[in-house]
């Protein structure tokens, strides 16, 4: 009896999950691209549940997609992207979270749930072959890499708001000069 | 088959296979990537899901249109529709229950296999083990921090020229991975690494600056990569004030140490992953065996449907087979699609219906025969002059023919089935026709013969009735009838005729003589003899000369009677001859005549003379009929009929005389035959000799207001 209530309570929040939206989860307020290292500010207020993976174990995968964009004959077009991929994890013995940048293989370690959150909120991000000299407008988005989650917890971020962590599409103008 | 009608068939038997397809694969990713970890196929899940739910709607759009087909069958009784139902009732009784039971013990056993997971010792235990590791890494960190420090305090007093040299010397002493100097503006004074691959030192961030300002060092175990590495921070005083560097090692565990405490943190870092992720697990594989689950059921049900469908087709072919054989059409043979006893059926079923349709051939034609020499018979019948009359051995009349009907004058059709004593009692002047038959039937006689006379009213007609059993043991019998009335009369006119002929042959040669001596007698002795005796003569040869005249009028009378027919017919016209005769009489003021004549004038092929003196007689015996009582008042009147598609017209001489004697009939018109003192008994003889030799006839009966009326019917000339 106690599955079965415990079941079907599942499936209807995955119902009533899959029915709301995630506004604002992940908002960039700010970015800047200089000498070839882009710096972001967003507001991260992750779920509960998301939290409690993150302090379980569970690796928070994210995607930083870049794109400078020039004026085309459609419009504006992509010139240059580039992707980026930083990890948030927690690591039990040393008791320290973890900001990796998958791509630089640099890592930064924090002692406190807060002070890691708050490194993913300010994000330095080196852009290593990112050409975005011409460009009229660039372009910032983080998302969590669904794909990159644990396997069970796959079809879970699919369904449940908590795992929808998109900012959407950021744009602003390059400095000129 | 249309190439539309074709394609429409295809897609609706690939669906069915491919949303199954769909559901199994789904499942079985879903499953494997549960249980294991990334997948290239996670960008797909959304439209895996979206295709799941599109291929269970078509599943289940599928089961309700063949629901909806299978009620519509039933609401309109096709054939095999209600065996299909049962069929499909009890495929699905048998097939739900396992699965559903299944699909109930898979999940409880799914919940309770995921919850043995994770039990309080175990996590104990995990949890003391990653406790140990800390209490270690404390130990290690304090070890560390105890060199660092010293190292500090060899460095306090160098200055940052021979900052490189120092740590050269140090970092083997130290054991360390990494040993760094950062200047207050966080450049790196001098940096010795014994790893390659460490060989730019990171400076501190912020966290550890505030615990190094705070606590004087900074000392922690961080992971760096796949390691676990102990940084000690410790602030080297400045020499000159304002100038306060940094010193920074990092110091490796011991490799053995190393694999355990990071043996320790993998297994606790996935048992708390699995602790956290048992719901997600549990959500996963709940919906990948409710994915199955579905499949199952609704493949089940279109198995069902399937299987239903084809174990009752034939079935229901049969049945309509045998509704259209009920129906007398054999061209429906059926597929034998299998060697199995439906098969064999099906077969069999065949050959009946070619045997049945053989037999109803044959069957057909004899019938045909039947009916046609029934039609022969009854046409025979039909056209037979003597009437017929068939009865069952019960005494039901079964049979009869017109002839029947027209001699006996009775409906006779309507008796038809019912037995011949309900004849007899309707129609009791039949009763001497039927006596005979029920009574030689009863005594089982095989051929008889008779002569019966049946009397209605004034008509009596005489009948040679022969009967004769039919063969069959419920055969029954015939009884055919001849009509000998007229016959008989004819015979009987030929007597008469003959009785005529001889008497005016032997009566009339000697009446001659007889008149010429009687009036010699006259002339020779009247005036000669006494007066008396004249007297006495005179009276006898006056009564002699006027019984002579009235024996020549009797003898030319029986003449006309005898005198075979030899009429010369012409086309006149009847009003005109009746105008004739009547004008002869119109003059004598003792008679009254009216004349009513039809405003048709009609034409006949008559000859004028016979005609003429049939008009006479029949006046003459009116005015005879009236006698002298009282004025006699003769109406003479024509009318146009038609009978029996033959037209006629009808002359009627009417008086108000008193009427027709009792027990007046067909009699009366023969010779000697009158109720009248004066008249010969020759006159409606005469007249109806005379009618029957133009074709007609001549019949009297009494009128409503008193009198008779006889009338006289003769054919119409054709063109007329």
């Amino acid at each position: 009896m106690r599955f079965w209530t415990s079941a079907i309570s599942i499936l209807v929040s995955i119902a009533l999950g899959a029915c709301a939206s995630a506004p604002g989860a992940f908002v960039v307020r700010s970015a800047a691209l200089d000498a070839g290292t882009l710096t972001l500010r967003c507001d991260w207020r992750p779920d509960a549940q998301v939290l409690d993976a993150l302090d379980h174990g569970i690796e928070l995968p994210f995607v930083v997609t870049v794109q400078a964009l020039r004026p085309g004959d459609f419009g504006l077009e992509t010139a240059a992207q580039i992707h980026r991929h930083v990890q948030l994890r927690y690591f039990p013995l040393s008791r320290r979270y973890q900001v990796r940048d998958a791509e630089d293989a640099t890592t930064r370690n924090y002692a406190a749930r807060a002070l890691a959150l708050a490194a993913m909120e300010n994000l330095r991000l080196p852009l290593p072959g990112f050409d975005g000299a011409g460009a009229t407008q660039l372009r910032v988005r983080i998302t969590l890499d669904r794909d990159a989650l644990s396997g069970a917890l796959r079809l879970p971020a699919l369904l449940q708001s908590a795992w929808r962590m998109d900012s959407g599409d950021y744009t602003w103008l390059p400095r000129a000069g | 088959m249309a190439p539309a009608s074709r394609l429409t068939r295809i897609v609706r038997r690939a669906l069915p296979v491919a949303a199954v397809v769909v559901l199994l694969a789904t499942a079985l990713v879903l499953a494997n990537d549960a249980a294991g970890g990334a997948s290239r196929l996670g960008v797909w899940y959304p439209w895996m899901l979206g295709a799941c739910c599109l291929a269970l709607a078509v599943l289940v759009t599928i089961i309700i249109q063949r629901l909806l087909r299978l009620r519509r069958e039933l609401r309109e009784r096709a054939p095999g529709a209600r065996l299909n139902r049962r069929v499909l009732a009890m495929l699905i009784v048998l097939a739900l229950p396992p699965v559903l039971v299944v699909y109930g013990f898979a999940l409880n056993f799914l919940d309770a296999t995921i919850d043995t997971w994770f039990n309080v010792r175990l996590e104990h235990a995990m949890d003391d083990a990653l406790e140990i590791g800390r209490v270690y890494l404390d130990e290690r960190l304090q070890t560390a921090q105890q060199q660092s420090a010293t190292l500090a305090q060899t460095l306090r007093d160098s200055a940052d020229a021979d900052l490189q040299k120092r740590l050269d010397a140090a970092i083997d002493a130290q054991g360390a991975m990494q040993l760094a100097v950062f200047g207050k503006d966080q450049s790196v004074l001098a940096t010795a690494s014994a790893d390659p691959q460490l060989l730019t030192p990171a400076y501190p961030d912020s966290a550890a600056l505030l615990q190094v300002q705070g606590n004087g060092h900074y000392a922690a175990a961080e992971p760096l990569g796949s390691r676990l590495v102990l940084r000690v921070v410790d602030p080297l005083p400045a020499t000159p004030p304002g100038g306060e560097r940094l010193l920074q090692a990092l110091y490796p565990l011991p490799a053995r140490l190393q694999a355990l405490t990071t043996g320790v943190e993998q297994a606790n870092f996935d048992f708390q992953r699995l602790k956290f992720l048992r719901g997600s697990l549990k959500l996963t594989f709940t919906l990948v065996l409710t994915f199955v689950l579905l499949l199952s059921v609704l493949f089940a049900l279109m198995l069902a449907f399937g299987i239903a469908r084809r174990l009752t087709a034939p079935i229901g072919r049969l049945a309509a087979a045998t509704r259209a054989v009920g129906a007398g059409r054999y061209d429906t043979p059926l597929p034998v699609g299998s060697r199995d006893e439906l098969g064999f059926l099906l077969a069999s079923f065949n050959q009946m219906q070619r045997e049945l349709e053989q037999s109803n051939a044959r069957l057909t034609h004899s019938a045909q025969e039947t009916e046609s020499q029934r039609a022969y018979l009854k046409a025979v019948l039909e056209r037979l002059s003597a009437g017929v009359l068939g009865i069952d051995r019960t005494g039901t009349l079964r049979t009869l023919n017109r002839a029947a009907e027209s001699i006996l004058d009775v409906p006779l059709a309507r008796y038809v089935g019912q037995p011949l004593s309900v004849l007899r009692r309707d129609q009791p002047a039949l009763a001497p026709l039927l006596d005979p038959i029920q009574q030689h039937a009863r005594e089982g006689v095989r051929e008889w013969r008779e002569e019966v006379v049946l009397v209605r009213g004034e008509e009596r007609r005489l009948l040679l009735l022969r009967g004769a059993e039919l063969g069959g043991a419920d055969a029954g019998s015939v009884a055919v009838f001849d009509d000998l009335t007229q016959l008989d009369r004819a015979q009987r006119d030929a007597a008469w005729a003959e009785v005529a002929r001889r008497l005016a042959h032997e009566v009339k040669n000697p009446l001659t003589p007889i008149q010429l001596a009687a009036e010699r007698l006259r002339r020779r002795f009247i005036g000669r003899l006494p007066a008396d005796d004249t007297d006495v003569l005179d009276r006898a040869t006056h009564t002699i000369v006027a019984q002579v005249e009235a024996l020549k009028s009797l003898v030319n009378a029986f003449g006309d009677y005898a005198r075979p027919p030899q009429i010369e017919a012409r086309a006149l016209d009847l009003h005109a001859l009746a105008g004739e005769v009547l004008d002869l009489y119109e003059n004598d003021q003792r008679i009254q005549l009216t004349r009513r004549f039809d405003a048709h004038t009609p034409i006949l092929r008559a000859d004028a003379g016979r005609l003429r003196q049939l008009l006479h007689n029949l006046i003459k015996n009116a005015l005879e009929a009236i006698g002298d009582a009282r004025k006699p008042h003769v109406e003479v009147a024509t009318r146009d009929i038609v009978e029996n598609e033959q037209k006629w017209i009808e002359l009627s001489v009417a008086d108000n005389g008193p009427g027709l004697p009792d027990g007046f009939g067909e009699r009366w018109f023969e010779p000697y035959t009158s109720s009248k003192q004066r008249g010969t008994g020759l006159g409606l003889a005469v007249a109806k000799k005379i009618a029957e030799e133009h074709g007609g006839s001549i019949r009297a009966e009494n009128r409503a207001g008193g009198g008779a009326v006889f009338t006289l019917r003769l054919p119409r000339e054709a063109a007329a």
